[in-house]
């Protein structure tokens, strides 16, 4: 879905999505969300 | 789940420890299971065919280890779901498997182009700007059953040996082999995880690991520069699934929090189950399936354990009149704990027996 938006949103100068493309940046946020997910709920 | 009564069913077997399970809220691998799939569909590319595959095994296993649960807890059936409709379920996820790499055209590993002799091709390469020489292979992108083999010149092993002998036909036979492989290995390491998973924290914590080490083959095998450094297979498109894996590890990590020793909840089979099923279509998927006997070991260790125990106590009843046994309770784990040691020692235990497996495994990586 973030991919999705990056593709999107790509043509606007928006600080830092240049990030989402980059594998470790998404699985680090993937890490962090399950994480979330697992202690939260 | 405590209020709604879904709480784990437990079997006296004379453990030390085990009826103060009694009640422990079970079914916790929907968590995982969401703590997989939610971060995945956020941040992983889903028209790539690996995720998708991965999404697929996830869900279809999830789906069979819940059914099983809710026939335990909600209709107090100790028996669970009939093992034929879970390996029909595990069967059903291999032949699915084996097709989409066998039909997908996305799915390609990167390999060098050899001339008539076999020596591979090589193309020299001038910087417009420079002048600069390199000499690179050449390669191509082909759909191929080779598979990862470790210990041996090359590390390739390629499944359309075991049927070089009928000639012409095993252009085609080497994919029935290759979907056998599969459907074996993803029945065989799946229900190798709900074996394991019989202490607190053992399943999750042998998951995670396995996972991380095979995050770190995924990443290698999808980024050409490391694959191309270490001599590995180069799979296009496979880094993505360092995506679903880091999601795999901060589900399985995160569970563990609740699940360590003594467990707030358990996985039931629905985690269980799935956990199996994902580390076995992973490794399918980025060529690495060999190394699951060694990576994933500890499963390994548990299923032959109660595969010794069941045929030795079958052979003795036969030829001496009264059934004998291996080990003094099967899986493996329970024969420790029959034996003294205390849970969280014997858990600790092989946590530290998979962490010294997974080192190994990467090191295949260069020991050849």
């Amino acid at each position: 879905m973030i991919y999705w938006l990056y593709q999107l949103l790509s043509s606007y100068d928006i600080p830092g999505i240049g990030m989402i493309p980059g594998i470790s940046f998404r699985s680090a946020a993937a890490i962090i969300t399950s994480l979330f997910i697992t202690t939260v709920f | 789940m405590q209020k709604k009564q879904i709480g784990e069913v437990v079997r006296d077997l004379g453990l030390e420890g085990q009826m103060q399970k009694k009640g422990t809220p079970t079914m916790g691998g929907i968590i995982i299971l969401s703590a997989i799939i939610i971060p995945t569909v956020i941040f992983a590319q889903l028209n790539n065919v690996y995720i998708i595959l991965m999404l697929v095994t996830t869900i279809l296993l999830g789906i069979i280890g819940f059914v099983d649960d809710y026939i335990k807890v909600f209709l107090k059936n100790k028996a669970g779901l009939a093992g034929k409709f879970k390996i029909l379920g595990q069967v059903s996820l291999g032949i699915i498997v084996a097709a989409t790499l066998f039909l997908s055209d996305d799915v390609k590993v990167r390999q060098h182009v050899k001339d008539e002799n076999g020596n591979d091709l090589k193309e020299v390469l001038i910087d417009p700007v420079t002048g600069e020489q390199t000499v690179q292979f050449v390669t191509q992108d082909v759909k191929t059953t080779i598979t990862t083999i470790p210990f041996i010149k090359k590390n390739e092993f390629n499944y359309e040996w075991l049927v070089a002998f009928t000639g012409d036909a095993s252009a085609w036979l080497k994919w029935v082999v290759y979907a056998i492989a599969i459907i074996f290995i993803i029945t065989s390491v799946s229900n190798a995880a709900n074996l394991t998973d019989g202490l607190d924290g053992l399943a999750t914590g042998t998951s995670a690991i396995s996972g991380a080490t095979l995050g770190v083959l995924a990443y290698v095998s999808g980024n050409i520069i490391y694959a191309d450094y270490l001599n590995i297979m180069y799979i296009p498109n496979i880094g993505e699934l360092t995506v679903f894996i880091a999601a795999f590890i901060g589900a399985t990590v995160g569970f563990l929090w609740y699940n360590s020793y003594p467990a707030q909840v358990f996985m039931g089979d629905t985690g269980s189950l799935a956990l199996g099923g994902i580390l076995a279509v992973f490794s399918i998927i980025i060529r690495k399936e060999i190394l699951i006997p060694l990576l994933c070991g500890i499963f390994v260790i548990e299923n032959l354990s109660v595969v010794i125990q069941v045929y030795y106590f079958k052979y003795t009843k036969r030829k001496y009149g009264e059934g004998r046994r291996v080990f003094l309770m099967s899986p493996i784990h329970h024969h420790f704990q029959k034996k003294g040691i205390p849970e969280a020692k014997i858990v600790t235990r092989f946590w530290i027996v998979g962490i010294v497996l997974a080192v190994l495994t990467v090191a295949t990586l260069k020991m050849r």
